[in-house]
């Protein structure tokens, strides 16, 4: 497919762009395979060929990083994220030049990412925090006393495991998230490159490399591409006894393939694709202040990072019961939620440089139908499509690009009934509604409920769970030593 | 219900006779029927069809003046399925009427949708009243598209289906065919809405039995009817699992044997009817001149049954062995081809191109390209832009095509079809006109290497997937 990465060996070597791995702490460049990305085509090394090196054989080949403390590694990341800048990083330039022709964010979003929001995922404080609240300092950083309720005497300590992360590639950010979560887990990470971002975990991994190539991070962690698929490959890189643990990312069709090669002594951290919604209270319709805010919050869900987040609102459902020509009112909340989308800062959105074939087929028979209502005009810089049945548009997992699909209601039994665990971020308007609604929420399937506007704006999301999973804790293996209690009966004496 | 009186597009049969006439044409000729063609059926539908009228008020043409102007009046390609799935989980049987009005110029305002409680249901009302025999897709995205031909669409196109039987250019074959009262051999249902089911059904009608008194020269591998509402069903098993948990949906109970049926044509159908039906072939019809035609896979699994029973060369070697789909993902034998060619006994198979949107099949020519026939006009569009890319030499992009024989819709449409054509030199084999090369694939399929953490269009039909692996 010309569209999709694919892989040759190089014949001609003259125009194309060379990208190394990064295998613990070395810089592989033996470029022998050829990659085309749309019109991008770069040259990277062969996965096949290094198979043994990426692997970590033996587990006790991790003992240095648990001789280490964990204030040594989140400073030892703080000290790279400090180098992750664009403007003065060469690797990161290279990446950049290279991401704008193979992402589907534009050019301004990205080069905002690069420029200093990617630096933000290595900060020591929120690093700090996230592994203290998730993984609690004592377990991680040595043996942690407990005792029991039966009076038994244990230590319980949070030991690394060797895993390889099928990453997303829709955010540079998934690629920063992978590297500190291997990193305060004390883990032996092999990433899999996606095809989408092929660029940005290798750029910090290099960065790492030239702030210490020797650090027990850096010798314990690996940045790889190979096409999915590749049989050879996925044999040893997703398999026991070579690894402990998959964390695999998004598509449906991926999450399959990987789950092929789980069994007895690879354990697989799914993360899986998500839509995640919005709900909106009776209120919103009938006071114009509160409308506004909401058309403004909703504008956020929806359009930062471009939509191309599962954090990103999709579909909003409006309460309508008790609303005066609700219709007109439906139709002058989508108008202004789009205008408040046009007005989205540019480094964090902008519009698309054009829409995905899918959606635009979609969006260019409902404005000759009326079937879903387009509210926007159906072009590039986004729009509200109005469904007036109480149902979603048939073609939700099409809704990128700043699409949005306002569902009025009347009430929000039916909508809660419809949730399932594929939504992942609920944004809710107002606050009061959310505290009323989170139990059933979550309940239904929700993994995360927020104050309308809050689900791509709140920050970096380190030290929240995931998916409804507490995916540090997954990758870590939770081990136990225990002596003697201290009145067990001797009975096998 | 007719555009215009001439016989280009009304009977492409009676106005070129032949295959090897038809492709003699030069093309610059057939460009210029296909503009007089083309201006009839514009002038007639643009009141008569509301989302042509759409189309065209949109795209400011108001009038046909070239063939170009033709390309500013294409449907999306998810025109046929624009309707809300809801209305037929609900039964809202006078929406999904209204809404197939805007596509045709049959008039459905006599249509009595009350009460209607089934999408089979909604097709007899349909043609209780009205000429329109509408088809629908098999499910490949998850939502049925409903195409509205009528009867006269139908017959028209049936009759062109001798055109890829037949001699043209350089190469072989019969200069005139003829399927007319031929035995039909087809391991599929007897009768249904679906396209490949609709497309056998009027070629027995046309060809085979068109008075309806000769049912004994049929023999299907199911009598019955394969049900459109199982197909639905399909669908809604496909957003099941996007929406929730696909095994919450249940099937009727009257559904299930035909669900278990439809499993075995997609899985492949091997056991006892499948013998039965090969068993009963070559009793009914050892020896004889035959019409062998079926959906690919499923004359794959027929000829393997038939291979087992010792049943080898059964019909007389001037048969007409007609299929094609593709494997419609199934992983068939590399020998597949020679499979049937022992079972039938007949050395060739015609092979074409064709879409449940636009009719028609074009044939493969012995350098295995596909000609196009000329009541389509052909269009090549760029990916990105959807702007027509020029007609000469060899392009690559998305396929588009008016269909000069649909006379109650318009069928201006944008396929899925990535396809290279070649607008000249022609074609070694001697025909005239463009031609697709062999390797045809879908545009926008979803990279499954690319990786979002957001949900993201499924580049397979799950729905078929999901069906196939539930336990009866």
């Amino acid at each position: 497919m010309p569209s999709s990465s694919s892989r040759r060996r190089v014949r001609d070597v003259a125009a194309v762009t060379d990208v190394p791995f990064v295998l613990r702490g070395r810089v592989l460049d033996d470029y022998c395979v050829e990659h085309t990305l749309g019109n991008l085509q770069f040259r990277m090394p062969d996965a096949s060929d290094h198979l043994d090196e990426i692997v970590l054989h033996s587990r006790t080949g991790m003992e240095d990083l648990h001789e280490i403390t964990i204030h040594d590694i989140v400073e030892f990341l703080g000290d790279l994220g400090s180098r992750l800048h664009l403007a003065t990083n060469e690797h990161l330039q290279h990446a950049f030049d290279l991401s704008v022709l193979a992402s589907n964010l534009s050019e301004k979003v990205l080069r905002s990412i690069y420029e200093d929001r990617l630096a933000t995922f290595f900060r020591s404080d929120q690093i700090l925090a996230a592994v203290e609240r998730r993984l609690g300092l004592g377990a991680i950083e040595g043996w942690q006393e407990e005792r029991t309720a039966d009076g038994r005497d244990i230590r319980v300590r949070a030991f690394g495991a060797r895993i390889t992360h099928v990453v997303a590639g829709n955010s540079p950010g998934v690629s920063a998230q992978t590297i500190v979560r291997n990193a305060v887990t004390r883990g032996d990470a092999i990433i899999k490159t996606p095809s989408n971002d092929p660029f940005t975990a290798i750029a910090i991994l290099r960065t790492m490399v030239d702030l210490d190539a020797g650090h027990p991070v850096t010798r314990h962690i690996s940045a790889v591409h190979w096409r999915g698929g590749d049989a050879t490959v996925e044999r040893v890189l997703y398999s026991a006894p070579h690894i402990d643990k998959i964390v695999a990312w998004g598509g449906v069709a991926g999450i399959k393939h990987v789950a092929q090669f789980v069994g007895p002594g690879v354990e697989l951290i799914s993360l899986d694709p998500k839509l995640s919604i919005s709900i909106l209270g009776p209120t919103t319709l009938t006071e114009p202040d509160v409308a506004a805010e909401a058309a403004q919050r909703l504008a956020m869900d929806v359009g930062l990072m471009n939509q191309e987040g599962c954090v990103n609102a999709r579909v909003a459902y409006v309460d309508i019961e008790g609303v005066p020509d609700a219709d007109n009112a439906v139709r002058t909340f989508a108008h202004e939620v789009f205008d408040r989308i046009q007005c989205l800062p540019e480094e964090f959105s902008t519009p698309a440089p054009r829409l995905p074939a899918g959606l635009r087929d979609e969006i260019d028979v409902a404005v000759l139908t009326d079937i879903p209502e387009v509210v926007g005009g159906g072009t590039i810089a986004g729009g509200v499509l109005i469904t007036w049945d109480g149902r979603p548009v048939d073609f939700t997992a099409h809704l990128y690009a700043r699409y949005l699909n306002l569902v009025p209601v009347r009430g929000f039994d039916q909508v809660l009934d419809g949730i399932s665990s594929v939504n992942q971020t609920c944004g809710v308007y107002p606050s009061w509604l959310r505290e009323k609604l989170r139990d059933r929420l979550a309940l239904a399937g929700v993994q995360r409920i927020v104050t309308l506007g809050g689900a791509a704006a709140n920050g970096n999301n380190q030290a929240i769970p995931q998916d409804g999973v507490e995916v540090l804790r997954r990758m870590c293996r939770w081990i136990v030593d225990e002596g003697d209690p201290p009145n067990r009966s001797m009975a096998l004496e | 219900m007719t555009g215009g009186s001439n016989l280009f597009e009304n009977d492409p049969r009676g106005y070129f006779g032949v295959a090897s006439k038809m492709f003699a044409v030069p093309y610059t000729e057939i460009q210029a029927i296909q503009l007089e063609a083309l201006q009839r059926r514009f002038a007639y539908l643009h009141d008569r069809v509301p989302l042509l009228g759409k189309v065209a008020e949109r795209n400011k043409v108001d009038g046909i003046n070239s063939l170009a102007d033709g390309s500013r009046l294409l449907y999306p390609s998810n025109v046929y399925k624009s309707y809300a799935a809801s209305w037929l989980d609900e039964g809202n049987y006078a929406r999904l009427t209204g809404w197939l009005q805007q596509l045709t110029a049959h008039d459905l305002g006599c249509v009595e949708t009350t009460g209607t409680s089934s999408l089979d249901e909604w097709f007899t009302r349909l043609e209780t009243v009205t000429a329109l025999r509408v088809c629908h897709s098999s499910s490949t995205s998850g939502k049925l598209s409903f195409v509205p031909r009528g009867v006269d669409e139908w017959t028209r196109r049936a009759a062109t289906l001798l055109f890829p039987s037949e001699a043209a250019g350089n190469d072989d074959g019969p200069e005139c065919a003829s399927f007319e009262g031929l035995p039909v051999v087809l391991p599929f249902y007897r009768s249904g809405h679906s396209a490949a089911v609709m497309h056998f059904d009027w070629f027995i009608r046309v060809h085979t039995d068109p008075a309806g008194i000769h049912p004994e020269r049929v023999l299907t591998l199911y009598e019955g009817t394969l049900s459109s509402d199982l197909m639905v069903l399909a669908g809604r098993l496909r957003s099941g699992q996007l929406n929730g948990d696909p095994r919450s949906v249940q099937l009727p109970s009257h559904l299930q044997q035909q669900r278990d049926r439809l499993t075995g044509l997609l899985e492949g159908v091997s056991g006892e009817a499948m013998a039965g039906f090969v068993t009963a072939a070559a009793q009914r019809f050892s020896g004889r001149r035959c019409v062998v035609t079926g959906v690919w896979p499923t004359m794959v699994d027929a000829a393997q049954v038939a291979g087992k029973l010792g049943l080898q060369h059964v019909f007389a070697t001037d048969s007409y062995v007609l299929s094609g789909g593709g494997e419609k993902g199934r992983s068939l034998p590399p020998n597949a081809h020679e499979l049937v060619r022992d079972w039938t006994g007949v050395e060739g198979m015609t092979e074409s191109y064709g879409m449940s949107e636009l009719m028609g099949k074009n044939a493969r020519c012995s350098r295995g390209k596909f000609h196009l026939n000329p009541w389509l006009i052909p269009f090549v569009l760029d990916e990105d832009s959807l702007e027509t890319l020029p007609a000469h030499g060899t392009s690559t992009g998305r396929f588009a095509g008016i269909d000069l024989l649909a006379s109650s819709y318009w069928s201006g449409y944008i396929s899925t079809d990535r396809v290279t054509i070649t607008w000249d030199p022609g074609c070694a084999c001697g025909r005239n006109g463009p031609y697709l090369e062999h390797s045809i694939e879908r545009v926008g399929n979803v990279d499954d290497d690319k990786i979002s953490c957001a949900a993201t269009p499924q580049a397979h039909d799950d729905a078929i997937e999901f069906l196939t692996s539930q336990g009866a």
